[in-house]
């Protein structure tokens, strides 16, 4: 067993490094596609789902409200609804829906199955905080339904086209069916599913918005990123999300189209303010200047990256390149060190890690020790280490984390109500606190932009977190494969694929 | 027994040794690693091998780097040498650990008997039902990652191995004439175990721990390699393997070097095991 472990790894280097080999495949006129995905789902429940894997199979699935394309100026596409209205108090927001939507087992979309799903998805565990705000939702008419807010929240748009409709009656019906073999109004049926390996779907031929031209799509699990990789080349695999590891590999072949989809996901140092001396903003300010963010992006991403001191994504509304931006500057790292009466050679003490995020302590560490700051690393497993760093038990670390939809999402970070959960710097300004209430009930567009500028200035110079990158999400495909370009943050839908 | 007896003992034994051409092998390989790991810092200084160039990243094989670099730019020819340390630190402390627990544990079982011998044999039963990998995994889990408990956990999974075989071959010797006699003269339990009955059982015991320190220093590299050794960004030859194998069709190297040195010290051990095995059993004297 041990053996095998250890012997088997190093076989691998002979017989895979020659194993394999590209080979031309006719890919005109084929109506089926198989998508590698990374894990296997958990569930398939339109509200109660967590992962991105079933997040993507949903979004082929189920149809929304409306569609608010992340790019460009986010005016919602027609749905499920085909116009809408918010009411002049910005308290109301009226949709109507279009007449001709059936579900999968050929029963009419109402208004009724929309007020379901707007319950469903509020009081779900796993989505409602996105429209926490919402009082009611009722239905005025079959085709119309209102949702009524207490207090005006900018955001609330975003959040009410995330649900997914589906059949109150089907629901109803058979609760279990409803997760294990859904029912949507989305271009795809749902077909069959073998735990652990693959998900089948077929076209929906009534769709309203026309037929998809990929009639069969076939999610398969396969976790390891060289397997991927190797089942793309093959002609396996028509589309994967890839890991950057695999990207020069895959790139070389002509036969494999890669996407670069940037997205607000940041990987950023932490540091625990509550900690000294990480509560002296000179100190947080000479760690911001001594990493090397370029290098980083190359040793840690493969280059697939964007190099940004801002946690404020630079696709995302509200950041501007007014704000300041850290570069890597050693000098005046060590500058910024002295001013703050901190003696070098210093000792940081521990910066924990989580395995996945190893490589990034390791580069930080080698960052810092040139400014003369030293830290050991301490990898923890996964779940060891989110506590630690929710409940405060560290003193800095790297990590990565997500905090995707409208930009007020980002108060998570910063405000004093979530340390103990996404604010992992314990950082807590009445000030901060407050601008971040002013962006939640603003409604004018550019007020908000400039209370949103105030912020990121305020937390760029108090230097709260040593934002490192923007890691990039990459789509490979079969270079046969139409796909249109990709929105920011980079959801998929294989309605608009064709072949 | 004198000096001279004990010295025509050795010189019988390595005229023995010496006749298994493969065994002598697997010693020059052995004094080539273990001089290799003590003097690393003489052969390339350490700094070398956590020395960040981002700029020589992902270099293959050349006359700077002799064995290239791995994707944050150190050399993993520094890497490589000073990982000896850690790979021989693991294999013979566990080793050695494990041979003391289960020296004791194995000699008292199958000396006592009855009682005692039940006692331990039925816990060592427990313990062999769960796989080795799967224990360390567990102990490694419940203790934290780092260089200390990884050698706790490889231990803990070997001895209830080593119980067995001390065990088995104590029973054999326990029943000898000289240990009656011992007896007979009023001897203490201790020093019978430990002055007539180990030194007597010790041929298959050596044996096996030369055999057992290869099988340790792969259960690290196979812990390594799932992310459960040694913390970054300390050099390990299981740890270097594991991180090569994203880079397995970029920079096949990286995992090529670390796997070659896994499989020549495993084989050392082997070769040195299989050699002493010839040479201390009496049976094969020619």
């Amino acid at each position: 067993m041990k053996k095998a472990l250890a012997l088997l790894a190093a076989a691998c280097t002979f017989t895979m490094a020659f194993s394999f080999g590209a080979c031309a495949e006719e890919t005109s006129g084929k109506t089926d596609l198989v998508i590698a995905v990374d894990a296997d789902v958990d569930t398939l429940h339109p509200t109660d789902f967590s992962t991105t894997v079933e997040m993507n199979i949903l979004n082929q699935l189920y149809d929304t409200l409306m569609y608010l394309n992340p790019d460009g100026n986010h005016e919602p596409e027609p749905r499920i609804a085909e116009s809408y209205e918010i009411s002049e108090d910005g308290l109301d927001y009226t949709f109507h829906l279009r007449n001709d939507v059936t579900f999968h087992d050929g029963t009419p979309v109402t208004a009724e199955d929309v007020v379901f799903s707007i319950e469903l998805y509020k009081n779900s565990e796993y989505q409602g905080s996105q429209i926490s705000m919402l009082s009611s939702v009722e239905a005025v008419d079959d085709a119309t339904v209102v949702c009524h807010l207490d207090t005006p929240y900018a955001p609330f748009l975003k959040g009410i086209l995330s649900p997914y409709i589906c059949s109150k009656a089907y629901y109803e019906a058979d609760p279990e069916a409803f997760v294990n073999s859904p029912v949507g109004s989305g271009p795809y049926k749902f077909v069959s599913r073998s735990t652990g390996s693959s998900i089948a779907l077929e076209a929906n031929e009534e769709y309203y918005r026309g037929v998809p031209t990929i009639k069969q799509i076939s999610f398969e699990v396969i976790p390891d990123t060289a397997t991927k990789a190797i089942a793309l080349q093959t002609g396996e695999v028509g589309f994967a999300e890839i890991d950057s590891s695999v990207l020069a590999q895959l790139e070389a072949n002509p036969q494999i189209t890669v996407t670069e989809v940037p997205t607000s996901s940041f990987c950023y140092v932490s540091m625990n303010l509550e900690k000294e001396p990480f509560d002296n903003v000179l100190v947080r300010q000479a760690i911001n200047y001594a990493i090397n963010r370029e290098n980083l992006v190359a040793v840690c991403y493969d280059g697939e990256a964007e190099v940004n001191s801002n946690i404020c994504a630079k696709s995302r509304s509200g950041y501007s390149d007014d704000q300041l931006q850290y570069t890597y500057d050693p000098e005046k790292a060590k500058e910024l060190l002295e001013e703050a009466g901190i003696t070098t050679p210093y000792n940081l003490g521990e910066i924990l890690a989580a395995e996945k995020y190893s490589n990034l302590a390791t580069v930080v560490q080698n960052d810092l020790k040139a400014v003369g700051l030293d830290v050991t690393i301490s990898v923890k497993e996964f779940n060891a280490y989110i506590d630690d760093l929710t409940s405060g038990n560290y003193s800095i670390t790297a990590l990565n984390m997500t905090l995707e939809g409208d930009t007020q999402n980002l108060e998570m970070a910063f405000i004093t109500d979530y340390i103990g959960t996404a604010n992992n710097a314990r950082y807590s300004d009445p000030e901060m606190d407050e601008l971040f209430n002013q962006t939640r009930s603003e409604t004018d567009a550019d007020k908000r932009l400039e209370l949103f500028d105030q912020i990121f200035t305020k937390a760029q110079e108090e230097a709260i977190y040593a934002v490192l990158c923007n890691p990039l999400t990459l789509y490979a495909y079969n270079s046969g494969l139409k796909c249109p370009e990709f929105a920011f943050e980079g959801n998929y839908f294989v309605y608009d694929f064709a072949w | 027994m004198n000096k001279s007896r004990k010295h025509a003992q050795l010189a019988e034994f390595w005229r023995r040794y010496r006749k298994n051409k493969t065994a002598v092998l697997g010693l020059i390989l052995l004094i080539a690693i273990v001089g290799m790991a003590l003097f690393a810092d003489l052969i390339v200084p350490y700094e070398k091998c956590i020395e960040q160039v981002g700029i020589e990243r992902l270099q293959g094989p050349s006359t700077a780097h002799f064995f290239g670099t791995d994707e944050y730019g150190r050399d993993l020819f520094a890497r490589i040498v000073h990982g000896s340390r850690y790979s021989l630190l693991i294999g013979l402390a566990t080793s050695l650990m494990a041979l003391v627990i289960g020296a004791v544990l194995g000699a008292s079982a199958g000396y006592f008997g009855g009682v005692v011998d039940n006692v331990i044999s039925r816990i060592i039963d427990v313990f062999m039902c769960v796989p080795p990998i799967l224990l360390s995994l567990a102990v490694v889990a419940a203790l934290g990652t780092n260089l200390r408990n990884l050698i706790i956990a490889i231990t803990v999974s070997c001895i209830p191995g080593n119980v067995r075989l001390i065990r088995s071959v104590v029973l054999t010797t326990a029943e000898q004439d000289y240990v009656e006699a011992a007896k007979s003269y009023g001897t203490s339990n201790a020093r019978i175990i430990f002055r007539y009955v180990l030194p007597n059982a010790m041929g298959p015991i050596i044996v096996n721990t030369t055999m057992s320190i290869s099988d340790m220093m792969l259960s690290a590299a196979g812990l390594s390699f799932i992310g459960m050794g040694i913390q970054p960004p300390s050099p390990e030859w299981g740890a270097l393997l594991s991180n090569a194998q994203t880079y397995l069709f970029s920079a096949p190297y990286m995992l090529l070097f670390p796997g070659m040195f896994i499989l020549l010290s495993s084989l050392a051990f082997n070769l040195v095991g299989d050699g002493l095995t010839d040479a201390l059993d009496p049976r094969l004297r020619d």
